[in-house]
Order: structure tokens, then sequence, then C-alpha cells
């Protein structure tokens, strides 16, 4: 019997229902442990173009991950787009177009706004966070707990972290906090005796869920910070010195105005790893690979690489023919990358290079 | 800067058979035998004539979504045993028909792959997702029991391949979302019964490595998940276990030190359960490095007397040759080239770079995440003396996301990159590199080496089963498989064919020789 799911639709409307809804009474302050719930949560609503979407990040995911495992973790679009890209040198293979798409489909489909529930991992009965009951708790938060357990939950040197602790972890609405606060629980450093109501109770369970969920990879708070750490002007004599990125680039020709199109970290995955196509798929079309392919006869045939092994080589050609050569003993193929000089930047560039060429870029509005 | 910790002439070519082989008529454990070496006695199929390799079947797995194939089947009877998440597959291994199929109803945990199972007598033995050990029938796969392994409301869950060693069902566990412990337990053949755990890190003050970690609280959410199989050698009745990254994954300024045993190498009593000797493959991993890349039993004479030998390519791209007896590095070097370490340390370990370590600007390091090899397993062949390994070299930028100074979970992670992947043929004695095959296509694949000369391995994106002279690396035959080669292939006879069955996608391919 193969497991079934329930949605998120489903679920994200009945969230808030629990957390305050007129159930929630002494008799009931934890519904009980529901499965299956909601991993790979179905979309609620399909955006438009969803099906060319969906099929498209089935075919080019599903050949590595099941995708149902790849969906459970929603995401905002720059999270997405950064795993798209990670996909992509850890081998994904596809053209920028598809790349693109699956950014497009994932980003509407399975978009972190919204979402009630985050991480692929645990049990499929995880709690829903009803971020409106979550931010109702703070007051209470910051009045009675937060001295000793801190504003993330991660403790302090009064109280224990709350992120981690096992009770927290398999509570359920209220379900082994409520317990453990109205007979465990010492007197607060005020003296003040706890006395919660079961609504209260629900409440810090969405408070404590938030913060655990804070920590995880879905997590909003999982983003870069500020990279603009470099000297715009040792970066503008590494871009016409060392360098030598002149050669091919211009601020005020290609590079023109690149501060208003790239935000900073775009800039720097950018000028690193030009060729990953999930880096680049917010500018305009990239050069692509060219192969020439000499036959033993000495006929050469040219074009952009649709695919090569050691094998075959594939290619399309000035016409927009299709052609694909074996690579027999006389073959010869020539690749041409037009990101070569990126790649060899990559064994020689500092770090405090790269920084200062992103602050000079920077420059570029 | 790379430093080879014993001058290779004193290690000679010899290379012994100590370990009783992969039996030439099955595969009856993950990797084969014991060892961890994958090489296979079989020469029928051989550098001379496997231009002739052709298909025999193949078996598509019934259930959508459940692929890409992981694990490694085992070959027992004339029947091999598949895995996927919550799912179990007999197979018939002459024809690749579907004998029985078992599958769990899940409760949970993360379904990203199941590397195989494991077959005592009459008893198979597999992880499911949701946290547990199962054993079924091996006639009809039937459960027997089940037992919890992991709290799947700490977001573990389970997808290794159970090892059985004597009277002891050996299971590791997986998940690295929140700081939880990683541990490895044994289990009763007979009934599941809990026999011992042994913590990956410090749980209690005074436990051995807690000098390694700034306070016990950080020790004890330390991670260090036993993501994979372990090896086994009779003769020391001893387990290699490999361990996984530390936690918080990417920012660590709560756990200032070595972080002990993640990331290692560790030597166990099966009966016990306790630990002989460590070494650790990455001292304080900030780059999500787990070191439970398989550690390969091999033996080999050094300066004229028989030594036990322990062989590892990691993840961090460093490959270390130890005496299994002891866990004294003989070899230290790289099989890609690195930016991220300042040499090694006398125990042969290398020396993390401060400046390397994920910053918030970023900092640019090679390996990425995905490293310069993962779980997909090695093979060693003692006929060429060459430790073959399916390897990336690769660059991403390491940022830290959580600046303060009480990260959790990852807090951090690599962005993008550059890649480019290829098959390294290591000589174990001086751990260079004697040849390299690059693939065009991106991507790591399993291997197995035979007796016939041979290396089998994937290409990647190319989508290939390809063989190489074991030898030279030369490529000698392929076949193109519609999805890239997804686990370890393996070998095995019956009716004087052998076999060679590899998974691919959703699908597993067996070829044999058209004569």
């Amino acid at each position: 019997m193969i497991r079934t799911r329930r949605t998120v639709q489903l679920l994200a409307g009945a969230a808030f229902a629990v957390a305050l809804g007129a159930g929630v009474g002494a008799q009931r302050p934890s519904p009980p442990r529901q499965r299956p719930v909601p991993r790979g949560a179905t979309p609620a609503t399909k955006p438009a173009g969803a099906d060319t979407g969906e099929a498209t990040a089935r075919r080019l995911c599903s050949l590595c991950h099941p995708f149902e495992n790849i969906v459970a973790i929603r995401r905002t679009r720059a999270q997405w787009e950064a795993t798209v890209e990670n996909m992509i040198s850890r081998g994904a293979r596809g053209t920028s177009a598809e790349f693109a798409t699956v950014v497009d489909y994932l980003s509407a489909a399975y978009a972190l706004e919204g979402s009630t529930v985050r991480g692929a991992a645990g049990p499929d009965d995880k709690p829903l966070v009803d971020p409106k009951a979550s931010e109702i708790a703070k007051p209470l938060w910051t009045s009675d707990c937060q001295l000793c357990h801190g504003a993330d939950a991660r403790g302090t040197d009064r109280g224990p972290n709350l992120v981690r602790s096992a009770l927290v972890l398999g509570d359920r609405y209220g379900s082994t906090i409520g317990p453990y606060l109205r007979t465990k629980h010492a007197a607060l450093p005020s003296g003040k005796k706890i006395e919660l109501t079961d609504t209260q109770v629900l409440l810090l369970a969405h408070f404590l869920r938030d913060r655990v969920n804070d920590t995880l990879r879905g997590s909003p708070l999982f983003k870069p910070g500020d990279i603009l750490v470099g000297d715009a002007k040792a970066g503008a004599a590494y871009f016409d010195g060392e360098g030598r990125c002149g050669q091919c680039h211009s601020p005020s020709g290609d590079l023109k105005g690149i501060a208003t199109r790239l935000d900073p970290v775009g800039m720097q995955q950018r000028l690193l790893f030009p060729s990953n196509a999930g880096a680049r798929r917010r500018t305009t079309a990239a050069p692509v690979v060219t192969v020439t392919v000499t036959r033993e006869n000495g006929e050469t045939i040219a074009g952009e690489l649709v695919h090569m092994d050691d094998f075959y080589v594939s290619l399309r050609d000035a016409s927009g023919a299709y052609r694909t050569v074996r690579r027999a003993p006389g073959v010869r193929v020539e690749k041409h990358d037009p990101f070569a000089a990126h790649v060899d930047l990559l064994s020689r560039i500092t770090d405090t290079q790269i920084h200062d060429l992103v602050a000079y870029l920077e420059t570029l509005k | 800067m790379m430093r080879l910790v014993l001058c290779a002439t004193i290690l000679s070519g010899a290379v012994l058979a100590a370990q009783p082989p992969i039996p030439t008529d099955g595969w009856p454990t993950y990797n084969g035998d014991y060892s961890g070496r994958r090489f296979s006695t079989l020469t029928t199929i051989n550098a001379g004539n496997v231009k002739h390799l052709g298909l025999a079947w193949s078996y598509r797995l019934g259930v959508p979504g459940s692929g890409p194939i992981k694990g490694t089947p085992l070959m027992v009877n004339g029947v091999l045993y598949l895995t996927a998440p919550d799912h179990v597959w007999a197979v018939d291994a002459r024809t690749g028909r579907e004998i029985w199929h078992f599958a769990n109803e899940s409760t949970g945990g993360i379904h990203i792959g199941n590397r195989g199972a494991a077959i005592k007598g009459d008893r198979l033995y597999v992880e499911t997702p949701d946290c547990h050990l199962v054993s079924l029938n091996v006639k009809d796969g039937k459960e027997r029991w089940r037992q919890s392994i992991c709290n799947l409301d700490q977001f573990y869950y389970s997808s290794v391949a159970p090892i059985v060693v004597g009277n002891h069902v050996i299971a590791g566990v997986s998940g690295d979302d929140l700081d939880v412990p990683g541990y490895v337990e044994a289990r009763d053949p007979e009934t599941g019964a809990f026999q011992w755990r042994w913590y990956v890190v410090p749980q209690n003050p005074g436990d051995a490595g807690i000098e390694s970690w700034p306070s016990l609280e950080a020790a004890r959410h330390g991670g260090g998940m036993t993501w994979q199989p372990v090896t086994y050698d009779p003769d020391l009745n001893l387990i290699y276990l490999t361990t996984g990254n530390p936690q918080p994954v990417v920012a660590n300024v709560n756990r200032k030190g070595n972080n002990l045993f993640t990331a290692s190498i560790v030597a166990i009593n099966p009966d016990d359960g306790k630990m002989r000797w460590y070494f650790q493959s990455s001292p304080h991993d900030t780059h999500d490095w787990d070191a439970t890349q398989t550690p390969v039993l091999l033996d080999a004479d050094v300066n004229g007397e028989p030594r036990k030998l322990l062989a590892q390519a990691s993840r961090n791209g460093k490959f270390f040759l130890l005496d299994r007896t002891n866990g004294k590095a003989l070899v230290s070097s790289e099989f890609v080239p690195t930016n991220w370490s300042l040499g090694f340390s006398e125990r042969g370990e290398p020396i993390p770079n401060p400046a390397k370590e994920p910053q918030v600007a970023g900092a640019l390091v090679t390996p990425n995440q995905g490293g310069a090899t993962n779980w997909p397993p090695p093979t060693f062949s003692p006929m060429t003396g060459l430790f073959y390994v399916s390897a990336a070299r690769a660059y991403s930028v390491w940022y830290i996301y959580d600046p303060g100074q009480n990260p959790q979970g990852w807090g951090g992670t690599d962005r993008g990159g550059w890649s480019e992947y290829m098959l390294q043929a290591v000589d174990y004695k001086t751990g260079k590199v004697r040849w390299s095959h690059k693939w065009e296509g991106g991507g790591l694949s399993g291997l197995l080496s035979t007796a016939g000369n041979l290396v089998f391995s994937g290409d990647g994106s190319g989508g290939n089963i390809v063989a190489l002279d074991a030898t030279t690396g030369t490529p000698l035959w392929h076949a193109g498989l519609r999805s890239s080669v997804s686990n370890g292939p393996i070998t095995y006879t019956l009716d004087g064919l052998q076999y060679v069955v590899v998974g691919a996608g959703d699908t597993l391919w067996s070829f044999v020789l058209n004569e």
C-alpha cells in the first residue's frame, strides 16, 4: 500500500482554524497525530504554463532525485535559482531555456510564501505553522520566555535551547509543551507562576515551531548577507591588469549598468561561473559551446554542441540541422568554450580579488 | 603543500588475497564482500571480448517515482534483491522477471535514496525512510518484524544498507537538517532486539573526543551521520565505520575544534560496540564533506611483511592509506587538486585552511558541496593495484548565511559552480593518480572492477555504461541507458554466463556476452 498525500491546500486552510478555532479548548489542545500529511506538497493552483514547466522539471530533476522529494522544501525564487545553479554544477543537463522554465515553474508552484510546513525531513504529521498564530505569540514570548531562552529560542546562559529540545520537536500543537509548562517548568525569574490558557499554549507551540523552521534550508532567513566587502579601486585595477577582464569586457560596453541588472551575489556568481545556465538566465542569451568535427576524409562539420560523450558528438549546424558523428579513430573534435578564460580564472583568482572585482562592478550603475 | 606521509618505496607491489573474494555465483552484500573492494575474480567477460557484451534483460521499477535506483542489488541463489525508499523487489537474476514486491506504508522521512538490503539465510533486512529496520522473508517478501532505529521528530531518516556481521545487523542512520547526533546500532538478526549503539559524537562528560568540542551541548548536537554501510575484517573482528560531517553544517562558530568523531573512519568491535581507533579524514569540516566513502580493505606487503591496510578516497579530495590494525596513516595525498587545506598533520590528517571556511562575503573553494567524490562506491583491483574512484573537480562559492554566535542547522551553503568529472585510477602505494579518464558529461558513478582487467563505470550525464581497460583506462565498450548510471554495477555467474547488472534511472539493465 503506497502512502497517499493530502494537499497543502487542505491544510493551509485548516491551520489557523486549528490554531485559534472554536475547537481549541481545554478538551482539545492537541489535534490527534494525523498521517499522512503533506510532504511533496501538491500546488494549490497550477500557474499558467505549469504543465510544460512541471514536465520539464520532472524530466530534468528526476534523473537524480524522486521529484516529490525535491519539492518537499518550499523556497523563495532566489532560493530556487540557487538550488538549480547548484544542480547544474553537479551534472544536471539541459538548455538555458529549460532551466529558466524549471526555475519559473518551481518558484510559482512551490513558493515559500504562504507555505505552512517547511523542510522535507521529519514525520508526515509535522506541525503546520500558522504565521498569524506565531506572530500573536510574540508579546507573550518577549515578556515571559525571552530572557532565558532568547529571542530566537536558541537558549542563553539562563535557559536551554528550545529549537534543539526533544520535547519541543515532539510537540504537536501544545501536546507536550502544555503539560510540561503547567507541571514541570520552574517559576519565571520574576517569581511569576506560569499560568497559561490552552490558546496561549497553542500560540507558543506555533511560535516555537516557527523558530525550528527558521533553522531549515527552506527558511526565508536562508540567504546571503552583505558581500560588498571589497575595494572598488583595487577591483578596477584587477579588471584592467592581472585579471585581463578588459580583453573581452568593457565597463562602458557590455558591462554598462551591470549593477542595475544583477545584485552583488549575482555578479559574483556570474563572473566566476558564467557557463552555469542558472546563473546567467536573467540576462540576455549567453554564448554557446561550439565544436568543429573533422572526419577521417578531412570533411569538417561545425556548429553548436548538443551532446558529446566518448563515442558520439551531436551538434546543430549553421542551417539548424541536427548532426551526429561517431567518434571513430581518426575523427577529431575541437571544442570551443566561450567561457574558457573564466574557467582558467578559478585556479588563479583570490577571494580578495573576487571581492574587489564585485565592489568595482557594483559601481557600474 | 601535499605531503606523502610515508615514502612509497617501502611499499612493495604485491597485493595479497587475504580477504575471501566475492563468490562468483552471487553478490551477497552491498559491496559484494566485506572488504568493500567491489572486485570480482570472474574472467568470462574480459578486455579481449567485452566488445561483444549485449543486453540480456531490463527491469523497470513498477512504481512510478520510486527511482532512480541508487542501491546496489544483492544476488543470492539466482534472485536479485533491489531496493528504493519504501520498496524491495525480488527479481529473477536470469530473466529480469519480478518475483515479489514489498511496499512500506510510510510515516515520513526523506525519500531521497536507499542504498540496499542485507541477507542472512532466509531473512532480508532493509531500512525504510520512516526510521525503521525491517526484516522480510527472502522467499516471499512477507514482513517478519520491524524495529524503530531513529526518531522522525528529530528529522532523522533511514537510507543505509544494513550489513550482517556474525550475530549482528549493523544499521546506520541519516539526516542533516537539525543538530542531532549520529550513531550506529547493532540489532539481533532473529528478533531485531537492540544490542548496542555507538554515538559518533560525545554524549556525556568524559566521553572520548569531548576535548575536541567547545562544550557538551555542542558535542551532543554535533551530527556525524552514518550514511554508508560498514566494511569488516573477520580476522581482526573489526568493523570499519565512516562518519558524516559535523553540525551545524556550514556556520561553525559554536563548534570550534576538531569535532571528533565526525568525518572520520572508525574501527569498532562488532560484539561490544566499542571503538578501537579512529582517523579523521576532515578535521573540523565546514563544507558538508562527510567522510562516508567506502573504507576499502586490502592486504599488501610493506617492507616484505604482509600488512592489513585500509584505503579511502574521501569526499574532501584526499586519499588515505591506513594500517587497519591501528589507524596509522601510511599515505596521505590528493586524488584531485583542492584549495582548502594547509597540508597534513603528523597523524596524516588534513589541516583545514581557515581562510577557506565559508565566509559571509563568500569563499571560492574546490571541491564543491557535492565533493571530489561522494557516495557512489569506488573499486580496488588487486590485479592492477589501482584504486578507482569516480571524481569531480568542482568549484563553488561558500557563504555564511547566519553570522550570529549560535547558528543551527546549516547556517550557510555553497552556491553555483563549475565542475568536470573523471575516473581516477590511484596507485594505492603512493596515493598518486596513475591515469585519469575525463568524461564529457557531468555526474558521479559507482564502479566495479574484475579480473578480466576491466573497470565498469557510468560516464555521467552521457548516459552510458562504459567498460574500460583497468590497466590503461581506454574505453573498450559502452551501451546507452537513457539515464545516467545511478548505482554501483555488480557481476555474477549463472549457468556459466557472466552477467553485469547496473541501475540507471528507474531501470535495471543486465548484460551478457553474445556468443
